[in-house]
């Protein structure tokens, strides 16, 4: 090959890349900081506009309020690093809840099966949406909504549509009402409004799993693989890591995180209400997305995750105070959306 | 009826084009004559394609310029070529056609969207109106309109793609390795459309290394070599010997000569006749310790399908593999690594890195369970000084491990593609090292390294297989030499009795000495 001639004028040159630097830079700022300093100034503006917002009482809150988010949250992120996309994680949160309210109540299941059960029926829609993947090569994200449908049609069937609560009332089908032998236990109640010290027992359950989850993704060989996989699907594979299997994983992980959460939810409201779950789908991938464009990972992160779910709580928090309507909260929250995928965009393409 | 009246030839003037780094063709002449089969051949790398595709109007700007009956026209975009009567017929037809349309409609697909109002299509008339326009082009073909474009074979795109070129009015159709996936039967019905094409005054450039069917169509030959024209001459006058010395040159670069050569270790590798339809057709092979062997062969020989073979990437139909004496059953990329078959694959951006991960994940990525302990964390410290050893070891150029490898060099990417396996060679001893054109789209001074690499890993006793398109190079580097043309093993030679001519020959499809 011949060498390309050299030419053209250097002086040109060196003002566009002056003016590439400079604009490099702020990218960079941005990408690596651009969700914490969004959240300062959330915090500094709500706390002059709202008297008692800045209080240990209101933050407590913020954390409780954003708790079951982020650890669904979490199990959606541990499926992205693996590009496994799953819009069914509030539908399998909704079961979950279900489930765990209705095995104390009716079957008078002891407080750790009503944790643990949902959590394994969570895994297995999971491994089902992995299946499919797999064997039938359909996207990860088109998979999973058949079964948001399915879990959230089972979720349905098995509660009848009723919110299921402590010596609850369901019609008979002979008429008349049919009382429910059980209740919801106070340990599990616990779970969901206890303390640890002045610390909600939720915010403790949440600050575990991100440490767990952290470790897992960071600091263990299955984290590597699970990145590997997700990163370059071939890559890994000629790479002699079995990507199938952590695909399954990623799946697995996303499906029981997202049952936590539902058992979480249940033990919060004390009951599980039909479809209370649903309102969390949004949030938590926005958790998740927003995760990338934190301290310029450009990847499904942990602590990315955690970040986002907390911007989002203290502004929901915030407008809430101001009286801002529900309703109108969601707008907001896309616009946060969109402006961190930008910068994780621009980031990426740097 | 269609005919291509009026128009004489194409000229291409001192055409040229750069890429960063690279010039791939540089000041040439060419005339394409209404009415002649062009072939245009050279070895891998010599301009072809960058020619064919300036042609096609691909690139928005390049060198020099492009006249037909002496007026310049400015190729800049596919439609500009178009409109200039130039039609490619690329070796991807798949994306000029719409796969769930059916012929008719890929047929009239210009009118369709320009149509002035016609919104409602009557379906019969339009498949009539198509059936007249196949009459009109006058080439023999095997399908209905109403066919969907997906469910055509290969050869029948290809047709419909010149079909479609004709209708428009082309004058000058550029053919780019055609043959290159296309059966014995469906290559001669090709020949027979082509040679119709030029009895009807339409200009071919035919673009192939295949000596044998170049032979049998063009008119005339002309020969490209590292981005310049050598010559232009009448097949009737030449022979294919002559053609392949054009294409090779001045006698070859000495500077990668290596000085030993010994092939005395054991046997490691022995393959029995390995077959999958299409791909690999029946390959043996042997491979000892301590020993380079190169495969090479044209591009499209079959020389990536049967490395992934070996490495499991890929099933096999038949066939047997056997390491050390043992016959292996390797159906994963998995199974290889645990045997110790190590692949460096062709493509190192998108098979052989992460390259949005940085150097010291991707180094240890293979290795990354021999460095975890109990519930498999990762330690840290075991990990960095290997990762620090094989930076050091291959010379990768780079901030540190925890440089982002998208942002290194070719050469040094590929070094990182290497040494992920050379490191886990370290933890889990390493047998097989196959390298699949490790050079490609690398700088000279990484070349040598990468040469110097296997040279070493020959020495410390691995079987290395080194596939390469580069006859210099394999030349270079094997104790011993195959060459593969069509899928199969059609020569075995060793490093004394190799010369460039022989391997050209029989890459090209040719046979031992005429």
């Amino acid at each position: 090959m011949i060498p390309a001639g050299e030419g053209g004028s250097t002086v040109r040159a060196e003002v566009i890349d002056r003016r590439k630097r400079v604009g490099d830079l702020a990218v960079r700022f941005l990408s690596a900081y651009g969700v914490f300093i969004a959240i300062g100034v959330l915090f500094a503006v709500f706390s002059v506009l709202i008297p008692g917002f800045f209080s240990m009482t209101n933050i407590t809150n913020i954390l409780r309020a954003i708790s079951i988010t982020t650890v669904i949250a979490i199990g959606v992120t541990m499926g992205l690093c693996a590009n496994a996309f799953n819009l069914a994680v509030a539908a399998v949160a909704g079961l979950a809840s279900a489930l765990a309210a209705g095995l104390m109540v009716w079957n008078l299941a002891p407080a750790p099966l009503a944790i643990l059960f949902p959590l394994i029926v969570g895994g297995l829609v999971g491994s089902l949406i992995a299946f499919f993947v797999i064997r039938f090569r359909i996207d990860d994200l088109l998979a999973s909504l058949p079964m948001m449908f399915i879990a959230q049609g089972v979720e349905l069937t098995y509660t009848g549509g009723l919110n299921i609560y402590s010596n609850m009332l369901k019609p008979a089908p002979g008429g008349g009402y049919i009382t429910a032998p059980g209740a919801i236990s106070q340990s599990f109640l616990r779970l969901g409004q206890g303390y640890v010290a002045f610390v909600p027992t939720p915010v403790i359950v949440m600050l575990a799993a991100i440490l767990v989850s952290h470790l897992f993704l960071n600091n263990t060989k299955w984290g590597r693989h699970l990145y590997a996989t997700g990163g370059n699907m071939e890559a890994a594979r000629l790479a002699g890591i079995p990507v199938h299997l952590y695909r399954v994983l990623a799946h697995v992980l996303t499906g029981a995180f997202a049952a936590m959460g539902g058992v979480m939810l249940t033990a919060r409201m004390a009951s599980a209400q039909s479809m209370a779950a649903h309102g969390l789908l949004l949030d938590c991938i926005a958790a998740s997305f927003i995760g990338y464009a934190v301290l310029g990972a450009g990847k499904p992160n942990i602590i990315g995750t955690f970040t986002g779910a907390v911007l989002m709580g203290i502004m929901v928090n915030g407008l809430t105070m101001l009286n801002i309507p529900y309703t109108a909260q969601d707008i907001f929250k896309g616009l946060i959306l969109l402006g961190a995928l930008g910068i994780s965009r621009i980031a990426a393409r740097r | 009826m269609i005919q291509s009246k009026g128009v004489v030839g194409l000229h291409a003037i001192k055409v040229g084009k750069s890429f960063p780094g690279v010039r791939a063709l540089d000041g040439v002449d060419l005339e394409i004559k209404a009415g002649e089969v062009h072939a245009l051949v050279g070895a891998n790398g010599a301009g072809k394609s960058t020619f064919a595709k300036i042609l096609a109007g691909a690139y928005e700007s390049y060198d020099g310029e492009v006249r037909i009956d002496g007026r310049q026209i400015a190729l800049i975009s596919p439609a500009k070529a178009l409109q200039a009567g130039i039609c490619p017929v690329h070796q991807e037809v798949d994306t000029v056609l719409v796969p769930h349309l059916s012929v008719a409609e890929n047929l009239l697909i210009f009118e369709q969207a320009s149509s002035k109002g016609r919104a409602w299509v009557n379906w019969s008339e339009f498949h009539r109106r198509a059936r007249d326009l196949l009459k009109q082009a006058r080439i023999k073909v095997s399908f209905d309109v109403a066919t969907r474009a997906a469910d055509l074979s290969l050869a029948e795109k290809q047709l419909l793609v010149v079909i479609r070129a004709v209708l428009f009015g082309s004058h000058f159709i550029i053919f780019d390795e055609p043959t290159a996936a296309l059966g014995l039967q469906e290559a001669r019905f090709l020949f027979e459309t082509i040679r119709s094409l030029r009895d009807r005054g339409i200009g071919i450039l035919y673009i192939s290394h295949r000596m044998p069917e170049v032979f049998d169509i063009a008119d005339r030959i002309t020969v490209f070599r590292d981005g310049r024209k050598v010559d232009t001459v009448t097949t009737k006058d030449v022979t294919a010997q002559d053609v392949i010395r054009l294409m090779l040159g001045k006698s070859l670069d000495q500077q990668y000569q290596r000085e030993r050569s010994s092939t005395g270790g054991e046997e490691l590798l022995t393959v029995r006749r390995l077959y999958k339809a299409g791909k690999v057709d029946f390959v043996s092979l042997n491979l000892r310790r301590g020993e380079v062997l190169g495969i090479t062969g044209l591009v499209g020989a079959g020389k990536t399908e049967l490395a992934r073979m070996l490495f499991g990437a890929d099933t096999r139909d038949a066939g047997e593999v056997w390491l050390e004496g043992r016959e292996i059953d390797v159906r994963s990329p998995r199974d290889a690594v645990a045997n110790g078959i190590f692949l460096v694959p062709e493509e190192r951006r998108r098979q052989g890195l992460l390259v949005g991960e940085n150097v010291g994940f991707n180094l240890s990525l293979p290795s990354i369970g021999a460095f975890s302990g109990i519930l498999g964390f990762v330690k840290r410290k075991v990990e960095g000084a290997r990762v620090l050893d094989a930076i050091r070891r291959l010379r990768i150029v780079c901030s540190g491990p925890g440089q982002t490898v998208a942002n290194l060099s070719g050469g040094n990417q590929q070094k990182t593609s290497i040494g992920k396996w050379m490191l886990h060679g370290w933890v889990r001893r390493g047998k097989v090292f196959i390298f699949d054109d490790p050079t490609k789209g690398v700088d000279i001074g990484a070349k040598a390294e990468i040469y110097r690499l296997m040279e070493e890993l020959a020495r410390e006793g691995y079987g290395v297989v080194f596939m390469s398109p580069d006859i210099d190079e394999i030349m270079g580097i094997s104790d011993r030499i195959l060459v593969m043309y069509q899928h199969r093993v059609v020569a075995e030679m060793n490093r004394d009795s190799a010369t460039p001519e022989r391997i050209l020959r029989f890459a090209t499809g040719g046979g031992e000495a005429a």
